[in-house]
């Protein structure tokens, strides 16, 4: 069956159990999935797509974080690694997967990166021509653009004046949001339709060719296999409420793509003993990242405008730095500053700040995803180098904002009242201050299922092709073999891509 | 109550995933029962510990607040969050009554400040951890209301109402 299903009831459509025999099953519907698909639709093979999560309109985003976190979010938005520190680690469930509530800020992935891969990690695939044309593809299907500056507002152009007073590298960010309207909510799914989400742009594609399936609210679990050859994958429909399995579902495929993401696909592997745990969950890297604040004399109204639209290039040094904007209740948790009337006077004040923070490139940083019997286990340990770049990352932000004309900055340490500095700036962040000290939030896993063209190094080959199986793929962040030091969803897109087209003879 | 499980506290700048070292014990009931009087007495207390009031025009005990804590904890968190969420309240409302002497929701304001503060020292991670996850339900929970939305001067501005996209104690979350 072709199209979006459940139909039009929704959940109550699936009544019994699930049968389906196509040529390619896709696991995951975020943006490798939905990339992969549209690849596989242009050969015309027939494709179930299938996605634990719900599918979503615009019209059904609600501004209210609890919803968004029950529906739209892994783990309830709990989702966190433990290591030297305790970091959360948000990712997207539904059909359209992260991109659902991502910021839609679009970096082509630099081309030394995609040289180490080649290089280093033996992908003859990743070549800059195929790429250079998927990015191309990417921007044209996603509609990537830069806002106007009508819709950037405050939060973004005081940053914007404070990069520009220091003369650094600073510019507004490519996004894939034609049609933005500066509501600063994309982390709650974007009620407008004017970001454009996988769902809406790589899996239209997708089904306009009539012979995709997307099964939303199923999840695959287990696989079953002859040889080297996985047979069919099976799992079950899954209340949106409850998050309760209900009916079976089994599909027979020629091929299975695994996109589940970072934590999702090593799962998977893992538990059906697909992969073994030497490369598969490991070398998991995240661009470890730090928000902070600004208070202003002037009005900022944070909320109002682009969630993430400028940021200032610091590659070279290992990290760059980002605007953002969150709601008043993630105002609250960001602010670590202890109860009583100073942190009530910034949280009344709300209108007159302004954020943006640090993502730095995981150099001496890593992670794994592990499976145990009392379920998945998350871990990532903070290296000495990278948290350093944090603080060096922490520091320029605040001289940004000073820059700016701010007359307060929260340092971006744990329990660390603003202050009106830069002197108090660096003596708030020395460069010794533990991980733990610092409130650390990642929102780009990567990396836990590498592709490179050696088995005993790697989890897939160059086609996403995991080793020891004749028909078992993976299409999504996890096989990008290191952290990218941009925001991820595009390239991520290409490997759906390489992946799509590799299964259908065209790579 | 027969103790058949016990809870790891759990927690995350933004909720309730991960292990830390404090265990509370805790029973199979936590799951389904909603919040009992004392839990929801600590909860009051937090929540208006962190908003007494001024400058905002309503505070964190009252009771639309109060009600949208249970309504998430019981149909947002997962039933094991749900568990460790219950272990942190009881942590810190016996935690105050074994070092000082009164559960938590009995201490004066300022006595209250000083255990969050306490809490939030990032020294000791896994209570840190645990207050930043009550701390994530009780700014949920405070900033749906609409009042204290339009003290921030929290306003959207894509032609969606807040009125549509919020809502205090109407529907599921
Ligand atoms: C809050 C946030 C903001 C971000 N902002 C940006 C940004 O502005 N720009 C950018 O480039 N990147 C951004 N990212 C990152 C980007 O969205 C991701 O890197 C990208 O979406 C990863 O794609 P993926 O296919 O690997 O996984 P995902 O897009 O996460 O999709 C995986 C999907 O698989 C599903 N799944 C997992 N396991 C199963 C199973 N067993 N059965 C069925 N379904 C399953 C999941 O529910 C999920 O929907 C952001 C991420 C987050 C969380
Ligand atoms: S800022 Fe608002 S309108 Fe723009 S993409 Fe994000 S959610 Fe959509």
């Amino acid at each position: 069956m072709s199209g979006f299903q459940p139909g039009k009831n929704g959940f109550q459509d699936y009544r019994s159990k699930i049968h389906l025999d196509v040529d390619v099953c896709v696991i995951g519907a975020g943006a490798g999935g939905c990339a992969a698909a549209a690849a596989l639709a242009e050969s015309g093979l027939r494709v179930a797509v299938l996605e634990e999560g719900s599918h979503w309109e615009p019209r059904d985003f609600r501004q209210d974080t609890a919803f968004a976190f029950k529906n739209l979010y892994q783990g309830r938005g709990a989702r966190t690694l433990r290591g030297n520190t305790v970091i959360p680690m948000p990712g997207g469930r539904g059909v359209g997967g992260s991109t659902l509530i991502n910021s839609g800020i679009c970096f082509r992935c630099p081309p030394s990166v995609l040289q180490t891969w080649r290089d280093e990690h033996g992908c003859e695939t990743i070549t800059n021509e195929r790429f250079g044309a998927y990015f191309d593809r990417i921007w044209e299907t996603l509609g990537v653009t830069v806002n106007p500056v009508a819709v950037q507002r405050n939060n973004n152009l005081i940053f914007k004046s404070g990069a520009e007073a220091l003369g650094l590298d600073g510019r507004f960010m490519a996004r894939s949001a034609p049609g933005c309207v500066g509501c600063g909510i994309c982390q709650y799914g974007c009620p407008t339709g004017g970001k454009t989400s996988a769902d809406r742009t790589f899996l239209r594609q997708a089904l306009s060719s009539g012979t995709v399936g997307v099964y939303a609210n199923c999840r695959v679990e287990r696989c079953e296999t002859v040889g080297d050859h996985v047979v069919a994958v099976e799992g079950h429909t899954i209340d949106p409420e409850t998050h309760e399995p209900v009916h079976g579902i089994r599909v027979r495929a020629e091929t299975f793509i695994v996109s589940g993401g970072p934590v999702g696909s090593p799962l998977f592997l893992l538990r059906n003993g697909l992969a073994d745990n030497t490369h598969c969950g490991e070398h998991l890297v995240v661009h470890p990242a730090v928000g902070t604040l600004a208070r202003f004399a002037q009005e900022i109204r944070p909320w109002s405008g682009v969630t993430q639209g400028y940021y200032v290039d610091c590659w070279d040094e290992g990290f760059l730095l980002q605007t953002y904007t969150v709601s008043p209740d993630q105002y609250f948790l960001l602010l670590q500053t202890a109860p009583g009337p100073e942190t009530l006077e910034i949280l009344a004040d709300l209108s007159h700040v302004a954020s943006a923070g640090v993502l730095v490139h995981d150099e001496d940083s890593g992670g794994r995803v592990r499976w145990t019997p009392a379920g998945p286990d998350l871990s990532y340990f903070m290296g000495e180098g990278d948290r350093r770049r944090i603080i060096d990352g922490l520091r320029l932000c605040a001289e940004v904002f000073f820059a700016a004309g701010a007359t307060a900055v929260a340092p971006g340490r744990l329990g660390h009242r603003p202050v009106t500095t830069m002197a108090e700036i660096r003596a708030a962040l020395p460069h010794d201050v533990p991980a733990s000290h610092l409130p650390i939030y990642a929102s780009h896993p990567m990396g836990t299922c590498r592709m490179g063209a050696d088995p005993e190094t790697s989890v897939v080959d160059p086609h996403g092709r995991v080793w020891g199986w004749s028909n078992l793929r993976v299409a999504d962040a996890s096989v990008f073999p290191t952290s990218l030091g941009v925001n991820p969803q595009v390239t991520t897109m290409a490997m759906g891509l390489l992946v799509g087209h590799s299964v259908a003879g065209r790579v | 109550m027969a103790i058949t499980r016990r809870a790891v506290l759990a927690a995350g700048a933004v909720g309730l995933g991960s292990g830390v070292g404090v265990a509370v014990a805790i029973g199979e009931a936590d799951v389904s029962a909603e919040l009992s009087r004392d839990e929801r007495a600590t909860v009051a207390a937090a929540a208006a510990t962190w908003f007494p009031g001024e400058p905002f025009p309503v505070s964190g005990d009252d009771q639309r607040v109060v009600d949208a804590i249970e309504q998430i904890v019981m149909e947002v968190l997962a039933p094991s969050q749900r568990l460790a969420f219950r272990a942190v309240v009881r942590a810190l409302q016996l935690g105050t009554l074994a070092a000082r002497g009164r559960a938590f929701h009995d201490l004066d304001a300022e006595a209250r400040r000083d255990v969050l503060q306490v809490w939030a020292d990032p020294s000791v991670l896994p209570r840190r951890v645990a207050l930043d996850s009550l701390k994530a339900v009780v700014g949920m929970a405070y900033f749906r209301v609409p009042e204290v939305l339009d003290h921030v001067g929290y306003r959207q501005t894509c032609g969606v109402s807040l009125g549509q996209l919020n809502s205090v104690g109407r529907g599921r979350a």
